[in-house]
């Protein structure tokens, strides 16, 4: 064997040396991964299968898997405890939260990009300074204002307090800011109007942000709790979390009926869930994620 | 320059609706609620009298609500440390893994759909101290009595670990964005060398995605202090007795369990001065307040 051919050889053997050292690390991170997300995620696998079982079944701790039950629990939350109307109500809320808050937000952001006017500073601060008033800061006079007008227990409370939305506001900005300057100069030339700069140059360019921002804006509707509770008061105005909370009430021959819960706590988790499943991308673009 | 409109009606006009709903709905409450600080509601909410910082006053000396506060910071830091450490775990596998990465991290953002209350509904139910079938398995597994229903200290590490199940998903999107911005040479060469996991994560990553951890601590702080109200109300009421009472949950008995809209406004301002004060450092120290969940 030659000197060259040794030294062929042995490089091949620490090539693979080395590959075999990738392989392994690789090896170790899909098992702590596969261990993370069971620990995080075995709760909801518990829920789904639990939300089939029976009133007996569920309460025996070696009984894990599909319930003989079917879908009756859910039958049952949908038409005896009002589920179909928490559901649509939940649904109304957080379509019409998301788009007047994409929508007005748009419009916001259109002025304090690509107008020059009095006060700009001062009027993007003032509503920058939004951020700072959560609910639980106004939540007393705000429930006092909606009554006044005659508003608690309508969709008006639900919706017009969390239209206003400086997040939005500013992750536009931003985007808008970047849009080239050849283009904006182009519009500019050729007498384009805002509108319809808006239109048909600033929303096909700004697409997956404005996606991302409607479904950020519709997870954070759906899953209101403390707003609703405090301003709806008739159950057929309800939204779904609250309803929820309530169902937590269901009981029958002295036992609670964990089954519906169950049931009722999955229907209530598919449609943020499902919209989070499918616009992942999007979503995860308008919180600046570069995909490897 | 990219202003290329110039008419100010204009510009007004297209401001107006956020312009308004704001003042609506966050600024003339805001301000009534100082207002309202100032009065006393009697006789089942018919009557307000001015009282002045009475108010105030009657916090400062409240041993209950020396508590809440107490137990609001307490809590505060269990789930912010809890949820920013197992989210950096996790984005960091996800982020070195070579293989199914987007299906890691679909995964690990999940709970960012998941509400508070729904998350405390599993909970309530899984770990029940008497049929909760997690109950029943950390009770065979570690040999001790659980009854968080009873017990003060086992409903404070409950409620904590609830909420942060549900804030690792916030978390990880930001960590995962931070670490996908770092240079790829760095992870060649990190990859090289073969040093240890723990190693690289500590002495090279962290301080690399340090703006964002310091963005996140902030964020997480400020929602630890009022988003998992669903939480205590769907788990403990506040209890057993008023041990998980945090400060959210407090004003909320105090206005519409008990009526006093008046101290319960000098309540949110106590929520105000610290979740503000917060926001308002975060705002000044640099523009990626821009992320704050949906408001």
């Amino acid at each position: 064997m030659s000197v060259a051919d040794r030294f062929e050889r042995g490089r091949l053997r620490t090539t693979l040396k080395r590959y075999a050292r990738l392989a392994r690390r690789e090896w170790k991170l899909h098992s702590q991964l596969i261990l993370t997300l069971f620990v995080l995620l075995v709760p909801l696998v518990l829920v789904l299968l639990m939300s089939t079982q029976t009133k007996t079944e569920i309460l025996d701790f070696t009984y894990i898997g599909v319930g003989s039950d079917g879908l009756e629990n859910y039958r049952i939350v949908l038409q005896k405890y009002g589920f179909l109307n928490y559901l649509t109500n939940s649904f109304v809320m957080a379509s019409l939260i998301a788009v007047g808050k994409v929508g007005i937000s748009m419009l916001a952001a259109l002025a304090i990009v690509f107008f020059d006017f009095r006060f700009k500073r001062f009027l993007f601060l003032f509503i920058l300074l939004t951020l700072t008033l959560p609910v639980p800061v106004r939540i007393v006079p705000l429930f006092e204002i909606m009554v006044d007008m005659g508003w608690n227990d309508t969709m008006y409370a639900l919706v017009l307090p969390y239209l206003a939305s400086a997040t939005s506001v500013l992750l536009l900005r931003q985007h808008f800011l970047s849009i080239s300057e050849s283009l904006v100069e182009t519009a500019r030339l050729n007498g384009v109007g805002p509108l319809k700069f808006l239109v048909y140059v600033l929303i096909p360019m700004s697409k997956s942000m404005i996606i991302g921002l409607f479904v950020i804006a519709f997870i954070w509707g759906w899953n209101q709790y403390l707003w609703p509770l405090v301003v709806i008061q008739s159950s057929s105005q309800q939204v779904v979390q609250v309803g929820l909370a309530e169902l937590q009430g269901a009981t029958g021959g002295g036992q609670t009926l964990w089954g519906l819960i169950m049931a009722g706590t999955v229907l209530a988790l598919l449609p943020p869930l499902i919209i989070l499943i499918l616009a992942n991308r999007p979503l995860l673009e308008t919180f600046n994620v570069q995909m490897k | 320059m990219s202003e290329i409109y110039t008419e100010d009606w204009k510009a007004y006009l297209l401001l107006l609706p956020t312009l308004a709903v704001s003042v609506a709905f966050l600024y003339y409450p805001a301000l009534k609620t100082f207002r309202l600080a100032l009065y006393q509601t009697v006789a089942a909410g018919a009557n307000r009298i001015y009282v002045g910082l009475d108010n105030f006053v009657w916090l400062l000396n409240s041993p209950n609500y020396h508590y809440s506060f107490f137990i609001s910071l307490v809590f505060a830091a269990i789930v912010v440390i809890g949820s920013m450490a197992i989210a950096l775990y996790l984005s960091y596998l996800i982020y070195r893994v070579a293989v199914g990465t987007s299906g890691y991290l679909v995964s690990g953002i999940l709970s960012y759909s998941f509400s508070f209350t729904i998350v405390a509904t599993i909970m309530v139910f899984l770990l029940e101290p008497s049929v909760g079938i997690l109950t029943n398995l950390i009770e065979q597994a570690l040999g001790l009595e659980i009854n968080w229903v009873t017990n003060s200290t086992q409903a404070i590490i409950v409620v904590s670990g609830t909420s942060i199940l549900k804030m690792v998903g916030y978390n990880v999107i930001f960590l995962i964005g931070a670490l996908s911005s770092i240079p790829e040479t760095i992870n060649e060469t990190a990859k090289l060398d073969g040093i240890g996991h723990f190693k690289l994560l500590s002495r090279v990553y962290v301080p690399l995605i340090s703006p964002t951890l310091a963005f996140l601590l902030i964020m997480n702080t400020v929602y630890a202090f009022f988003l998992p109200f669903p939480v205590i109300d769907v788990m403990t009421s506040g209890g057993p007795g008023n041990s998980t009472s945090i400060l959210i949950y407090h004003l909320y008995e105090t206005a519409f369990s008990q009526s006093q809209m008046g101290l319960a406004a000098t309540e949110s301002i106590v929520l105000f001065v610290l979740v503000g004060g917060l926001i308002v450092i975060q705002l000044f120290w640099s523009d990626r307040a821009a992320h704050f969940g949906g408001t």
